[in-house]
């Protein structure tokens, strides 16, 4: 019995092992890469061993084996072959073809691939373009390869002395393989058809019957989930190019020309990775309930981080003839770049982060492997930098001596990771004793010349990508010195960031009317005091206006900004305007000006206008704690809000998600109330994960009202939309009550007085012996708290001593009565609350304008923009010789 | 000395300046027993909800107040006063990050992180049916 094995009917596997074949070959052609284009680094023999040539083959092959795991990864996906676990776990038979992409990089294997996805296209553009740089560069770019590949192999391998460790996590596992699933019934049932044992959980699973495909998690069902990650990981992708070159520049010693070829390079990932980020605050702003475009998440904060080194790593380059610190400052920047998306990726899948993040995340087991791949990609710089053997063996030798001091001394991971940092990066300037190695910078540059400011700048805004990667890396902190501190406060964020801001708009309303190697302090003076002058006025005639406008820091704030802006619009007018292609770099600048002055503007005026003014337990609350954020409104009350006044009119459930109608009115000249928009928050319903709500936004020019539902009663909706359990609460709902005249039922939100009885057919014949025939109508009076009135008048008819009832019904109250039995003295009624829970039906919800916040937008739009229009002008120009 | 290290050498002690300033200000976590002694700082305090006892939120009266036990990683119950709406996920929570500070009456605070078995992706938490 049981050597005879289970056969599970229904299994394509071909597709696993079509799979895996192209994961195995993806890493063969990656290492193959790796070797040719090493070897063509030191012999370029032309003819049959052509290593470039070669190289280029690996590079090809090596494209189509990643292209032919996403693609077959995608079909499972489509196809719903939930014998696959990835297939199982992101997709469902219900999931809309439009969201296919999302599911498939919403897991970590999905996402890798997705960057590898990237890198194979860059590595091809790099190969056909980099020309003398090619051998150096693509062998880097192999090994980056081969780095990825090994994060989806899934290989477990066996260490001797060691507990068995598993080397990625593959996307083609079976859903049997899962050990959660191993001791469920359905996986061991079987029947026997013609002499074999054959399982049907396969048929189960697709029809949902057991164990259901997850699908996509709702919260994920939108569109952004669709664009924002392929644009972030594009960015991500991007940084590695500048690092390549970087690497490369100091592998062979031309430690300036390597700049050239990377300009454009850094500036499109700045562009993309740039939107990359931006997106994701539009997400937050649009669809998440942060209530606001960024809030400094570690999460953001990490795709933050590496853009803001690659800003100032793609300046720095600008500088023609590039020597002394502002060299060395590229390199570094350049590097830390490509480091920082290995760290940001370490730091939010390896469950590090834990409860500092709203983007919570889960540990795959792929720590050690990252932070391996980590402190590689940090010293191969160094390593490829140093041309001596000698110096090359010291240094590995200082490296194993920090890992062996690390197991030895049983100091913990961490603790290496901060060591290494030190000891990794210093080797770049131990070159220095090599005569010919960083151009000394004879002399000092100016003060008033571009490239010093341009170098003061760079160093700034990594001092601010220095600042979140501390704050950022709390809980690695917290780790290794077992301190504990929280995640920092928004507030405190802001006036650091804000800070560092104010200098660096203060640097780009006014550095590139400095010129390169030249003291011109007069000229420079005369240059920036017309936008200098405007933007005072300005900010002087805003304190006037705005009566809120007094923070110094803000103020501050706003008038750099405003300079920068202004600057920017100034250099146009005065030397770009006969000479429009060289308009971009200054509307990229006007950009990110608007992006400042945009989010400082919708932040600092932001008004959340939902606040409790009704002072109910007021005196319950502790001052410090006072929030009056929240509001509650009840079903059909129209309450007032700022300029507005609400209206809650209904809900609705839609497949998973409630939808809360709110209407907003606008106060007429008349004093009457009309209509000005609605709005929908919703509830995503999801039983498994949470629910999350979803806020709804009206866009005018000048501002946007946001509205978010921050807590219903759930069951509410639901109940309404399923009808069979809607009759089961009538039916409980009805209560019985005996009733003297002028007697009063209290209800949940109402009271009810028995005002009597009339005829409405003559009584006359009562007592004689006919058959009594009589219509009775009862009066009652329905009141609620806030005043409103109403009249339940139910009818009691006899007719042949038969007795016919007619409900009488509030539609206003949701109430129906009914008079069950006359006696001598009192009445017998059934009361039932028709929509008891439509009527008592409540949304808490906030509500919060927020003013100027299409600044940002079109910053954003300009300085994505601006920097793409720049960097398709320098490769035009270039190619026009 | 050159006019470009005096520069770079005020950026790194302004940076270190910052860091010093933002660890002197920064909140931390703590447990009950530790919050209770130093009544006027906040806490960041990490727990589990006791289910059992009360969970209370009456928005007619105040939508803006929830309360509720949490038991810290010590064992320490205490009862929770959240100055704001009930957190809509809050029913499916594991753990809870609460910030505030001790009063006599209990933990009042001004904030809370639920972190549910995993919102974005759920790789580790399966229930079988």
């Amino acid at each position: 019995m049981e050597t005879e094995k289970l056969v599970y009917a229904g299994e394509q596997l071909i597709w696993g092992q079509v799979g895996n074949m192209a994961i195995s070959m993806a890493f063969a052609t990656a290492f193959m890469a790796f070797l040719f284009y090493s070897f063509s680094v030191k012999n370029s023999i032309k003819g049959l061993l052509d290593w470039k040539l070669l190289g280029r083959v690996s590079i090809i092959l090596h494209g189509i084996a990643v292209f032919t795991i996403i693609g077959v990864l995608f079909h499972i996906m489509i196809d719903h072959r939930f014998e696959y676990q990835y297939a199982w776990q992101h997709t469902s038979k219900t999931l809309p073809f439009k969201y296919i992409f999302a599911a498939f990089w919403e897991g970590q294997e999905g996402s890798f691939l997705l960057w590898t996805f990237w890198l194979v296209i860059i590595g091809t553009v790099l190969m056909f373009t980099s020309k003398e740089w090619e051998g150096r560069v693509m062998t880097i770019f192999a090994i980056v390869q081969m780095f990825l590949i090994s994060m989806i192999l899934g290989i477990v391998i066996d260490l001797p002395f060691l507990e068995e460790y598993k080397l990625g996590s593959n996307p083609f596992i079976l859903f049997r393989d899962n050990p959660q699933f191993a001791n469920i019934p359905i996986m061991h049932d079987f029947t026997i058809e013609n002499g074999v044992k054959v399982n049907h959980y396969l048929e189960k699973i697709s029809n949902s019957t057991v164990i259901p495909p997850r699908g996509l998690n709702p919260a994920l069902q939108n569109y952004w989930m669709t664009i924002h990650p392929p644009t972030l990981f594009l960015g991500f992708a991007l940084t590695l190019v500048p690092y390549l070159f970087a690497v490369a520049g100091l592998w062979s010693g031309k430690l300036s020309e390597w700049t050239k070829p990377a300009i454009p390079w850094a500036f499109i990932g700045i562009a993309v990775l740039g939107g990359g980020v931006l997106m994701g605050g539009a997400w937050a702003y649009e669809a998440l309930n942060f209530g606001g475009f960024w809030a400094w998440d570690p999460v953001e904060n990490s795709s933050l981080v590496p853009w803001l080194t690659l800003l100032g790593a793609g300046h720095l380059m600008l500088v023609p003839k590039n020597k002394g610190i502002n060299l060395k400052a590229a390199i570094v920047f350049s590097l830390t770049s490509f480091l920082l998306v290995l760290y940001s990726t370490f730091l939010t899948r390896s469950g590090v982060l834990g409860e500092a993040s709203v983007h919570s995340f889960t540990d795959l087991g792929m720590t050690g492997q990252l932070l391996v791949y980590l402190f590689f990609f940090m010293a191969l710089p160094s390593f490829l930098g140093l041309h001596k053997i000698s110096h090359r063996i010291n240094f590995v030798a200082i490296l194993l001596g920090v890992l062996a001091l690390g197991i030895l001394f049983n100091i913990t991971i961490y603790l290496m990771l901060l060591a290494a940092v030190f000891f990794l990066v210093k080797p770049i300037f131990v070159g220095r004793n090599d005569p010919n190695y960083f151009p000394k910078d004879k002399k000092d540059d100016p003060i008033f010349s571009r490239e010093f400011w341009l170098f003061i700048g760079a160093l700034l805004i990594n001092a601010t990508a220095v600042h979140l990667t501390y704050e950022t890396s709390m809980p690695v902190v917290n780790k290794i010195f077992g301190s504990k501190y929280a995640p920092t406060k928004i507030s405190e964020y802001n006036l650091i960031q804000g800070v560092f801001v104010l200098f660096i708009t203060l640097l780009m309303a006014s550095v590139q009317f400095l010129l390169y190697k030249q003291e011109g302090a007069k000229k420079f003076w005369r240059n920036i005091s017309r936008s200098f002058i405007a933007a005072i006025v300005l900010v002087i005639t805003g304190i006037i206006i705005f009566p809120e406008f007094r923070d110094p820091l803000y103020i501050s704030i706003v008038f750099t900004s405003m300079f920068g802006i202004l600057g920017n619009v100034d250099y146009i007018i005065q030397f770009v305007k006969k000479k429009w292609k060289l308009i971009g770099p200054s509307l990229a600048h006007i950009g990110f000006g608007m992006i400042i002055l945009g989010a400082v503007i919708s932040a600092g005026h932001k008004k959340i206008i939902s606040e409790n003014t009704n002072g109910i337990n007021l005196q319950m609350l502790n001052a410090e704690f006072k929030n009056n954020e929240n509001i509650m409104l009840h079903q059909h009350d129209t309450v007032q809000m700022g300029p507005y006044y609400l209206t809650f009119v209904n809900d609705t459930l839609k497949g998973h998600i409630a939808y809360y109608q709110i209407d907003y009115l606008e106060k007429q000249k008349d004093g009457s109330l009309k209509k000005a928009f609605t709005l929908f928050p919703k509830l995503i319903t999801n039983d498994r994960m949470g629910n999350v709500p979803e806020p709804s936004t009206k866009h005018y020019l000048t501002k946007d009202i946001f509205t978010h539902v921050t807590y219903v009663d759930l069951a509410k909706v639901k109940r309404k939309s399923s009808k069979t359990e809607m009759q089961m609460q009538v039916e409980k709902e009805t209560q019985h009550f005996t009733l003297e005249k002028n007697d009063t039922i209290f209800g949940t939100s109402f009271y009810i007085v028995f005002e009597g009885l009339e005829a409405l057919s003559s009584i006359d014949k009562v007592n004689g012996a006919d058959p009594l025939t009589v219509t009775l109508r009862g009066s009652f009076v329905v009141r609620n708290f806030k005043g409103d009135v109403d009249t339940i008048r139910p009818i009691y008819d006899v007719k042949d001593n038969r007795v016919n009832t007619e409900k009488g019904v509030s539609q206003k109250f949701g109430i129906e009565m009914e008079i069950e039995k006359i006696n001598e003295k009192d009445i017998e009624v059934a009361m039932r609350e028709i929509k008891d829970d439509q009527s008592n039906n409540f949304i808490i919800m906030q509500a919060i304008i927020f003013p100027g916040i299409n600044i940002l937008w079109m910053g954003c739009f300009l300085m994505v923009f601006g920097t793409l229009f720049a960097v398709v002008r320098r490769l035009t120009k270039k190619s026009n010789g | 000395m050159r006019k470009s290290h005096i520069i770079i050498l005020i950026v790194i002690a302004s940076c270190i300046g910052l860091v010093f300033f933002s660890l002197s200000s920064s909140e931390t976590y703590a447990n009950f027993n530790e919050s209770d002694q130093h009544r006027n700082k906040v806490y960041h305090v990490v727990g589990k909800l006791n289910r059992e006892k009360d969970i209370l939120y009456d928005p007619q009266s105040d939508a803006n107040l929830f309360t509720f036990y949490l038991t810290d990683k010590e064992g320490v119950e205490r009862k929770v006063f959240l100055h704001k709406a009930k957190p809509q996920d809050f029913d499916k929570s594991e753990q809870i990050v609460v910030i505030g500070k001790m009063q006599d009456d209990g933990f009042h605070a001004k904030d809370i992180l639920t972190k549910c078995p995993s919102k974005y992706s759920d790789a580790q938490t399966t229930e079988v049916k």
